[in-house]
């Protein structure tokens, strides 16, 4: 039990505690209670939950690629922008220090070995070491805030203006091995969130209701200075910047507690989560599965074929074969219809309406609508049926008019649902007696599953209740 | 048993059981349980209450709850002459004649559970034997009552019942499969046993913790490309397990090499021994064999949570054995120990749980 609830052998005072009893003995009350009690609990839950989150978005891209540098020759540059600054793909500055003109203070190229007008390098303090310097090609080494049209350097269109640079102290530009760290960070945070909730022994529900995350040194200087270049990456920026608590960057090991928006719903909306699963169906999937049991498979005897006619459906709800699944996926997915996908920005009603008139009218006038229209609006029907949609939220196409509050109540209207009806409940209290049992569970068990449900229910969705039944009863203790 | 003895009361409208004052008096008296029923039942019966009232005779002869009262209740009415109840057995029969005679105080309500439908005698033909029939209607008219009854205490409120449905069938409790340490579990398992001692190796200027480098190796997902946890005790896990193990209990011998060198010295030696804790280095079965036994079974309490009795020889044999075997083979007591540590850790008692 030690090694499930704490990740270790129970140490002196735990032996001693247990006394001279058998393996068939029920561990003694007041040890269960303190093993849930110790800090090394919520911990094992966290590790217990990694496999619903798969928290790991390595492999995301959470920057602009303009926003990326590296290592050219032993200079930092941008290998992305050095067709803006010089002309050529990977054609990089000289090294050589760089020279300005002492009237305007523009940079100043000059030939190199190849006849290439390059510019030289700078020395530069960055972020990551702000007591060492670094050599930077110096147009990458800009710190205008503004370029001379007016573009903030700080966007993703700054970023691609040739007198807009990395910032001062290269602020707005990660490394490898920076954008790595936010990665892990962004990963470490949702764990951080699993272990509030239990650690704090709230409800489970709280999972998927808080507004909380945690942020460390990395993460504070991410959203300060580097969310926004990312483009529709993090934006609109679903966290207020000016609540980030005051973290250096070097601070990668100090975790720190923020409050977000009301629209938040706890892990549900947490960039790691948003990123891992980057589309709304994908989002909606992983919840059915992790939390409701509930995958989305098509019948082993296989799906009936689509007539032709039924094919050219372009609503998956009601499409043949597809609506096996998609006829509950769709609404699902529809939660998280304002927070887009490959983003874990979020779409606020006030400033992105169901319905946007203007939007509306380009689509239906057949003109050419705006980028906002475009890029959040269904603004182009490919066929009769899309047509009742356009103007309105890309969330709300094919949404019957039952499922449009899911839009707007998002994720955590989903939890409270599958609550109510105690489908989280049932799967939860399955999962974590297959956790701590070590095998999947069979009809002979439903009842006891049964069991723990109710009492889970009954008292308050507390997880660590929900281990103490578990690992108290017979179907624990008894070992083959 | 109740429900008969309410429904013979609502529909014939007379009470089951003149003498149910006494009956619950020695029932609770008893600590039967089924007096409460008796009770609730007087309370919940209108027609009962007349009869309640009505002034008691004293008593002057034998209790009326012995076996032989019950025997001249028999005698009273031949036939209701099937069974001969005991003292217990009238305070059922006084809620309801029909109740099955195996039914005694200490049943609960599953036991109450009747075989339906011959129970409640609802005959009217009945009313008129009432006050004659005592079995039938659980009153033994021929008993006195009791000299000052006292009363009894009526809690109108509760209610008691009969579950409809049969209890369910016990369930069969499926006992869970030993399960393999996950890698942190090990990981940090050894470390606890080795007193501290990880499975490092040098890699340029770093100690790398073995152990996570090989994660991915070891079955551990990284949610990016792999999700599930592989915690089969494979051979791949085993030949680590194994590395580990040595490098570990290398270490771990050598610690206490020095301790004991240091401490052979006069030197102070501030870390407890981690394998040689109730054994020094020189010590040999033949000449030393308690000590060994002793250290052994500490091991084992160690190692694998198992506590050796000192009867207990023959859970030693094997790890005696190993520890012979290779101080034959290598004429080294450490590299006796080393042999019985690597064991250990590699032995299912400890990587299974």
């Amino acid at each position: 039990m030690s090694l499930d609830l704490q990740g270790r052998l129970p140490n002196a005072t735990e032996e001693a505690g247990s006394g001279t009893m058998s393996d068939d003995d029920p561990v003694p009350d007041a040890l269960v209670d303190t093993m849930l009690a110790g800090e090394e609990f919520p911990w094992q839950v966290v590790r217990h939950h990694r496999q619903f989150f798969w928290n790991n978005i390595s492999q995301a891209d959470l920057v602009s690629r303009n926003q990326e540098i590296g290592n050219c020759g032993g200079i930092i540059c941008s290998r992305t922008r050095t067709t803006r600054y010089r002309g050529e793909r990977n054609r990089f500055c000289a090294d050589r220090p760089a020279e300005f003109d002492p009237q305007t203070g523009d940079i100043l190229t000059a030939p190199d070995d190849e006849g290439n007008e390059v510019e030289g390098w700078v020395e530069v303090s960055p972020y990551w070491a702000p007591d060492s310097t670094i050599k930077v090609c110096a147009y990458d080494a800009q710190t205008n805030l503004y370029s001379e049209d007016g573009t903030d350097c700080r966007t993703r269109n700054g970023t691609s203006k040739t007198d807009c640079g990395c910032g001062p102290g290269l602020a707005w530009c990660l490394r490898g091995q920076e954008l790595r760290a936010v990665k892990r960070a962004f990963g470490k945070s949702l764990e951080y969130s699993i272990h509030a909730v239990i650690d704090r022994n709230e409800s489970y529900l709280e999972l998927f209701e808080n507004r909380r995350m945690f942020v460390n040194g990395p993460l504070v200087h991410f959203y300060q200075y580097q969310a926004t270049g990312s483009g529709g990456l993090f934006n609109p920026l679903a966290v207020d910047v000016d609540r980030l608590p005051d973290l250096d960057y070097s601070a990668a090991d100090t975790w720190t507690e923020m409050q977000l928006g009301g629209e938040h719903a706890g892990v549900l909306t947490h960039p790691a989560y948003l990123f891992r699963f980057m589309t709304n169906r994908a989002r909606a999937t992983r919840f059915f599965e992790a939390f409701l049991c509930s995958p989305f498979q098509p019948p082993s005897a296989g799906l009936p074929e689509a007539s032709a006619e039924s094919a050219l459906n372009p609503d998956l709800q009601t499409r043949d074969g597809c609506k096996y699944c998609h006829a509950m996926l769709e609404p699902a997915a529809a939660h998280w219809g304002r927070w887009p996908e490959v983003s874990a920005g979020f779409l606020s009603p006030s400033a992105y309406m169901a319905e946007d008139p203007d939007c509306v009218e380009c689509a239906m006038n057949g003109e050419r609508c705006s980028a906002f229209c475009r890029a959040n609006y269904l603004v182009r029907a490919l066929t009769p049926q899309e047509e009742p949609f356009l103007g309105r939220l890309e969330a709300y196409t094919f949404r019957r008019q039952e499922h449009e509050h899911h839009v707007e109540l998002g994720p955590k209207y989903l939890a409270r649902l599958v609550t109510a009806d105690h489908r989280l409940p049932d799967c939860v209290s399955r999962n974590t007696a297959e956790w701590l049992l070590g095998r999947e569970m069979t009809e002979t068990d439903q009842d006891w599953i049964d069991t723990l449900s109710r009492r889970f229910v009954r008292g308050g969705l507390n997880f660590r209740n929900l281990v103490k039944d578990v690992v108290q009863s017979e179907q624990y203790r008894r070992v083959r | 048993m109740l429900r008969y003895c309410l429904i013979t009361v609502i529909i014939l409208g007379f009470g089951c059981d003149d003498s149910a004052p006494e009956q619950n008096e020695a029932a609770i008296s008893n600590n039967n349980p089924m007096a409460s029923e008796q009770t609730d039942f007087v309370a919940e019966s209108p027609n009962a209450s007349p009869e309640r009232e009505r002034p008691v005779q004293p008593s002057t002869d034998e209790p009326h709850t012995s076996p032989e009262t019950s025997g001249d209740v028999d005698n009273a009415d031949d036939s209701a002459n099937t069974f001969e109840p005991n003292e217990e057995e009238m305070l059922v029969i006084g809620a309801s004649d029909a109740e099955p005679a195996a039914m005694n105080a200490n049943d609960s309500d599953e036991a109450t559970e009747p075989d339906e439908p011959e129970a409640p005698t609802a005959n009217p033909a009945n009313e008129d034997d009432s006050s004659s029939s005592p079995q039938r209607f659980g009153g033994d008219q021929s008993m006195p009552p009791p000299e000052n009854p006292e009363p009894i205490e009526v809690d109108t409120a509760r209610r008691s019942g009969a579950d409809l449905f049969a209890p369910a069938a016990p369930i069969e409790v499926m006992p869970r499969p030993r399960r393999r340490m996950n890698i942190d579990q090990l990981s940090t398992a050894m470390s606890q046993i080795s007193g501290g001692i990880k499975w490092t190796e040098r890699s340029g200027r770093n100690e790398v913790d073995l152990f996570q480098q090989l994660s991915s190796t070891l079955g551990v997902p990284d949610y990016a490309q792999a999700t599930v946890e592989d915690l089969e005790p494979n051979t791949v896990f085993q030949k680590f397990l194994n590395d580990a193990a040595r490098s570990v209990c290398g270490k771990m011998i050598a610690a206490d090499l020095e301790r004991h060198g240091a401490l052979e010295n006069g030197n102070q030696w501030e870390t407890p021994p981690v394998l040689l804790i109730d054994a020094v280095p020189e010590q040999t079965l033949a000449a030393n064999g308690e000590a060994i036994r002793d250290n052994l079974r500490t091991l084992l309490g160690r190692f694998h949570g198992r506590r050796v009795t000192q009867d207990a020889e023959n859970e030693l044999f094997h790890w005696l054995w190993l520890f012979e075997s290779t101080l034959f083979v290598t004429n080294e007591t450490s590299d006796a120990w080393l042999a019985v540590c690597v064991g250990l850790f590699t032995h299912p008692d400890f990587y299974l749980y």
